[in-house]
């Protein structure tokens, strides 16, 4: 159904919007800021913070542009003298209580309270008096420091465990200025989304600890990616310093039809595998696990694949991109490499909700559904699980290699493929477990945040993944490995930004209608 | 000898009758009559006699109460709930009290008229929790109109059905306005809520909502016997009726009088409460309740009590509590005081209210304890401005306009207090 | 937490109060009331066990009972004793009363006795303007009592004459 359309005014531009939105959103839509700290377009309106007061037209008073539905010819003026001064005498309250520790806050440079106080000329406070309200220092809960001093009680944070994940351990107690924030029974968080809550804290009274004084927000170069730690590839902005070299920061990056403004815990923190003890940092080789070269991996595997291609078995993770995948499906067979198999907990993929009614998929990785659709029609059907295990169970098969693992849990492999661990390994992954000992070859692979390419979520959404940090040791994404492969082993050969190539003859043909070309792509990703 | 002659009065006639709170006494002295006529007309009807009567709520805002009715949405397939405000705690205000002890049937039966005519089947008395011998009156007479066929199903033989439950508050001032009493209802603090929705459409559960005050809803039973017309002629074009006030403070007799709307101020003073006592010279009244802003002696002696005549003083009739102040009592510790109350009672959402009034109790505090400063009252003012019309509900106008009502009409007083403890 | 439960009685009290209500939470404040009738003061488990009745997360009902005054997170004492200090309470002596209390108890504003039998607590406003200033026992009023009457009635209360109550209770 065709929504109905209102035509109104604000700020003197004229525009239009759908029916039942707030003004507030229409000043978005018209591009026009209006302040605001309660406001969060994933919660309900609390219109508590009284900063987005804007005069209409024939309206006595001033309304605040968050809970005032549009209307045909409305006139708006956020920015008028009387707004303003409404605006500025709100935001003076705010600041009454507020601590004046911003050299040791955290959120410094990303307060919401430093940016429209700048905006509103930095005006001297007349606020001279002593006595403040004094509240509770800074909490430890959990994976967030609370300090309750610096809380300007927007009810972001108890809205969003209230209505997000529903476990209201968050709630303000007393009233008046007394008001303070805590968790009911003082102890720690109780859901798993909790790093939300310092993204939408506009102030420096929820902080994650993960990223607390490790870095000032103001060194970090961010880059727009996907998270690929479970099938819901959630949209995610990655920060970096680029004089330290590190990735500090995994964010949320709001996409309405996929994950909101929000992302899960274990997506945000647990990039810590990138820089963590276990890392695979150079090729590996022998039982003592000795530093060897990529040049002299290629010789090996190339010489292996020469001499009996069909007593090996390649086993290629979900978590790889597209790319890697279509270049796997014609370079493996072109080394005579026909066995190709899925490594996948085929039990946990396919859900097209979340397990936890919010955004947690059961996979977790990033891409089987762009998995099956590469190799969807292959001259050589990959196979399952059951076949794998079957295959592995005979003696034809003698080498397997398990290609394009990331992060720490792959702990259900020898589980599920009990044979493998009595064939000759080469294995490609991030990180290191116990079970990888007996590999012959154990090769570095990239993180998600160290290469580019396409996956597709559980939604069937074509997303972009885009390299956030520089690729840390020799490791190798599956694209530049097989690239290895083919052309011996030659680093100078290679050129890494091929994969938009493979991108926009093998990738966009197979998802989307319409010819796209890497830098085409949206970084809101497409839907099916 | 009252001001107004007890056989002419509507709530307070029958008060000295010491049977008046039971079933009989109350049947006895003509209850129950207005419902039984009242059910026989059409809810409309109902509501359309109201509207003449001219009553507006007695809660503090007076909104037109028959108007208030016809705001609810019928057939929207959502039940409709009809609940009653017996959360005074305006301080001052003390009348509801009295109704709810002595006369509890009247409000019952009001009740039933309401509901009725709203189309409501279930109804609610949210009564403040301090009011514990009320609520144990109320639970009781609840209980005979049961049995006595007064209410629940098929009352007093019509088709009309009605179910009530008394619910009592805890001790927050914010629930006496009426989203933060819906809210409150629901088992939540008593925050107030945005609107819009407004209650009418949206309140108690997200249904359609009204609420009364136990005054309002007192006076029912007599507008529907004696015609909205009749109800008209008391009092003045504007301000229809007789009210309750509840005066209190320096005058000999302090108490809930009734009085025609447009009464002169003076009359309540020293006719009905006995003059000022030991023979104190007036200073201020307090007209309306806390929130309401003082009026002078010389406005006193001109003020008439209805709506319009108080507002021309800058102030409000509020809920009627009149509060005498005398000449020697310092209005620094009297602003400090109200200061204090709504600093202590704002619900804290709003962030103009709740830093406001605490910002206001903190300059009033200390120009109270002698430390006061000349931009001290420009702050005051300033703060006071900012909370005005800003915020969800009216308490932080109720917050500031006392403060700005002060300082207009007794400058010189809080000037002399600077730097001199109180 | 296992140990807190509501007596028979109560418990069909509860179950009654919430089929009065068109959902469990709204039964919330009388559920309280009946809690802290039997526990005297509402701490943690008792709210969680409130909560699980309900149907409700126990950080609402946290949130609520620091809401509202009534609700009492601390135990009040046996006698626990309010004065309205209110404008008009305050302007016909209500801190003279105020004083008595810290003579005869040594307790202050919100403040319980060493041997935890009294409290005494400032409130506002209790609507009874008239007959100011306001004192309330365990919240029911008393009857309009003046300064010595007020030390009498306390001298006799500390000296555990309990009768004298009914006395002074409106």
């Amino acid at each position: 159904m065709e929504k109905k359309r209102v035509k109104l005014t604000i700020d003197g531009k004229e525009i239009e919007v759908d029916d039942g939105i707030s003004v507030f959103q229409a000043a978005v839509v018209a591009g026009i800021y209006v302040p605001h700290y309660c406001y969060h377009p994933d919660l309900s309106v609390a219109g508590v913070c009284r900063m987005c007061l804007v005069e209409i037209d024939k309206v006595p008073r001033l309304q605040i542009s968050c809970n005032t539905p549009v209307k045909e010819g409305m006139v708006v003026a956020t920015a008028s003298q009387k707004a303003r001064d409404a605006q500025k005498g709100s935001l003076e309250l705010h600041l009454i209580n507020h601590p004046l520790d911003c050299p040791i806050c955290d959120k410094a440079g990303e307060c919401k309270l430093q940016d429209i106080y700048r905006d509103f000329g930095l005006y001297k406070s007349r606020m001279e008096y002593e006595n403040k309200v004094h509240k509770p220092k800074v909490q430890d809960i959990g994976t967030i420091m609370l300090d309750a001093e610096r809380c300007i009680l927007c009810a972001r944070c108890t809205r969003f465990t209230d209505e997000v994940t529903k476990t209201n351990e968050l709630v303000f107690v007393n009233r008046g200025d007394r008001t303070t924030l805590k968790t009911f029974d003082d102890g720690p968080l109780q859901n798993e989304y909790t790093g939300n809550l310092a993204d939408i804290c506009p102030v420096g009274a929820l902080t994650a600890k993960d990223f607390r004084f490790q870095q000032r927000v103001w060194f970090l170069d961010k880059t727009d990616s996907v998270c690929t730690q479970c099938a819901r590839g959630c949209n995610t902005q990655v920060s970096y310093n680029p004089k330290t070299k590190k990735l500090y920061r995994v964010e949320p990056r709001r996409n309405v039809e996929v994950n909101k403004s929000w992302i899960c815990d274990k997506g945000r923190w647990d990039y810590h595998y990138v820089y963590a003890e276990n890392r695979i940092k150079f090729p590996l080789e022998g039982a003592t696990k000795s530093e060897s070269t990529w040049h002299h991996v290629f010789g090996e595997l190339n010489a292996r694949s020469m001499e009996n291609p069909k007593s090996i078995l390649v086993l290629l993770s979900t978590q790889l991109t597209n790319e890697e995948l279509a270049d796997a499906k014609e370079t493996l067979p072109f080394m005579g490499i026909t066995q190709m198999g899925w490594l996948v907990d085929e039990s946990k993929v396919g859900d097209v909700e979340p397990y936890d009614g919010i955004l947690k998929h059961r996979d977790p990785t990033a891409n089987a559904a762009g998995f099956q659709k590469i190799f969807e029609g292959a001259k050589n059907p990959v196979l399952d699980l059951e076949a794998t295990s079957n295959l592995l169970a005979g003696n034809e098969v003698t080498e397997v290699w398990l290609l394009g693992l990331e992060g720490n849990e792959f702990e259900w492999v020898t589980e599920k493929l009990p044979g493998l661990l009595k064939k000759r390994l080469v294995v490609h992954a991030t990180n290191q477990a116990p079970w990888m000992e007996s590999a012959t070859l154990l090769l570095p692979n990239v993180s998600s945040f160290e290469k580019s390419g396409t996956v597709v979520n559980a939604l069937g959404r074509l997303q972009k993944v885009q390299q956030a940090i520089p690729t840390a040791y020799l490791g190798r994404d599956l694209h530049r490995f097989l690239t290895g492969l083919r052309e011996g082993g030659d680093r100078a050969k290679i050129d890494a930004s091929r994969f938009a190539d493979i991108f926009a003859k093998k990738v966009a043909p197979v998802f989307l209608k319409e010819a796209q070309t890497w830098r085409s792509l949206s970084v809101m990703g497409v839907s099916r | 000898m009252s001001v107004l002659a007890q056989e002419r009065k509507i709530l307070l006639k029958h008060i000295a009758e010491p049977d008046l709170g039971t079933l009989k006494g109350y049947e006895r002295l003509g209850g129950y009559q207005a419902l039984k006529k009242a059910l026989t007309m059409a809810p409309t009807a109902v509501i359309e006699e109201v509207k003449v009567s001219g009553i507006r709520g007695r809660g503090g805002a007076g909104f037109p109460t028959g108007m208030k009715w016809s705001f609810v949405p019928q057939n929207t397939g959502k039940p409709i709930y009809l609940l009653c405000n017996a959360d005074e705690s305006e301080p001052g205000c003390f009348k509801d009290k009295l109704l709810l002890e002595k006369n509890p049937f009247a409000l019952l039966e009001g009740i039933a008229i309401a509901a009725h005519a709203v189309g409501s089947k279930k109804s609610y008395i949210y009564i403040r929790g301090e009011y514990a011998k009320a609520a144990r009156i109320l639970e009781k007479a609840i209980a005979e109109a049961y049995q006595a066929g007064y209410l629940g199903q098929k009352v007093m033989g019509s088709a009309f059905s009605v179910d009530l439950v008394l619910h009592r508050g805890a001790g927050a001032y914010i629930c006496g306005e009426e989203t933060g009493l819906i809210s409150s209802l629901e088992g939540k603090k008593g925050q107030p809520k945005l609107k819009p929705p407004f209650p009418a459409v949206s309140g108690y559960l997200g249904c359609p909502t009204v609420v009364n005050n136990v005054e309002t809803l007192s006076t029912l039973p007599w507008i529907l016997q004696n015609s909205g017309a009749a109800y008209a002629k008391y009092g003045t074009e504007k301000s229809t009726g007789t009210r309750l006030f509840c005066l209190s403070g320096w005058v000999n007799k302090p108490g809930v009088y009734e009085l025609e709307l447009g009464t002169p101020l003076v009359d309540l003073i020293e006719k009905e409460g006995g003059g000022m006592k030991d023979g104190a010279k007036l200073k201020a009244v307090i007209p309306g309740g806390s929130s309401t802003p003082p009026l002078t002696a010389a406005e006193v002696a001109e003020a008439r009590l209805d709506f319009e005549s108080i507002g021309k003083f800058g102030s409000f009739l509020g809920a009627g509590g009149v509060i005498v102040i005398p000449e020697h009592v310092s209005l620094v510790g009297i602003l400090e005081t109200i200061a204090e109350f709504y600093w202590d009672e704002s619900c804290g959402q709003c962030t103009p209210c709740r830093e406001g009034t605490g910002w206001l109790y903190k300059i009033m505090k200390m120009i109270a304890d002698g430390q006061g400063k000349k931009s001290d009252i420009a702050d005051l003012n300033k703060t006071a401005n900012l909370m005005m019309g800003t915020t969800i509900c009216a308490l932080s106008d109720a917050a500031a306009m006392p403060v700005l009502g002060f300082l207009k009409k007794f400058p010189q007083e809080f000037e002399a207090a600077l730097g001199t403890p109180h | 937490m296992t140990d807190i439960a509501f007596t028979p009685d109560r418990l069909e009290q509860c179950q009654k109060l919430v089929k009065k209500y068109e959902k469990p939470q709204c039964a919330l404040l009388p559920v309280l009331y009946l809690a802290q009738d039997q526990y005297k003061y509402l701490t943690l488990p008792v709210m969680a066990y409130v909560a699980k009745l309900l149907e409700m997360p126990t950080g609402k009902v946290v949130d609520a009972v620091s809401f509202y005054s009534m609700f009492k997170r601390e135990d009040p004492g046996k006698f626990c004793f309010q004065i309205c200090h209110n404008v008009t309470c305050r302007m016909m002596g209500a801190e003279k009363m105020m004083a008595v209390a810290k003579e005869e108890l040594g307790v202050g504003k919100k403040v319980t006795t060493e041997d935890g039998r009294f409290s005494f607590e400032t409130v506002e406003c209790l609507g009874s303007c008239d007959n100011a200033p306001v004192l309330q026992l365990n919240n029911e009023f008393l009857k309009p009592i003046n300064e010595e009457g007020f030390r009498d009635f306390l001298k006799k209360l500390k000296q555990g004459n309990e009768a004298s109550i009914s006395e002074v209770l409106s």
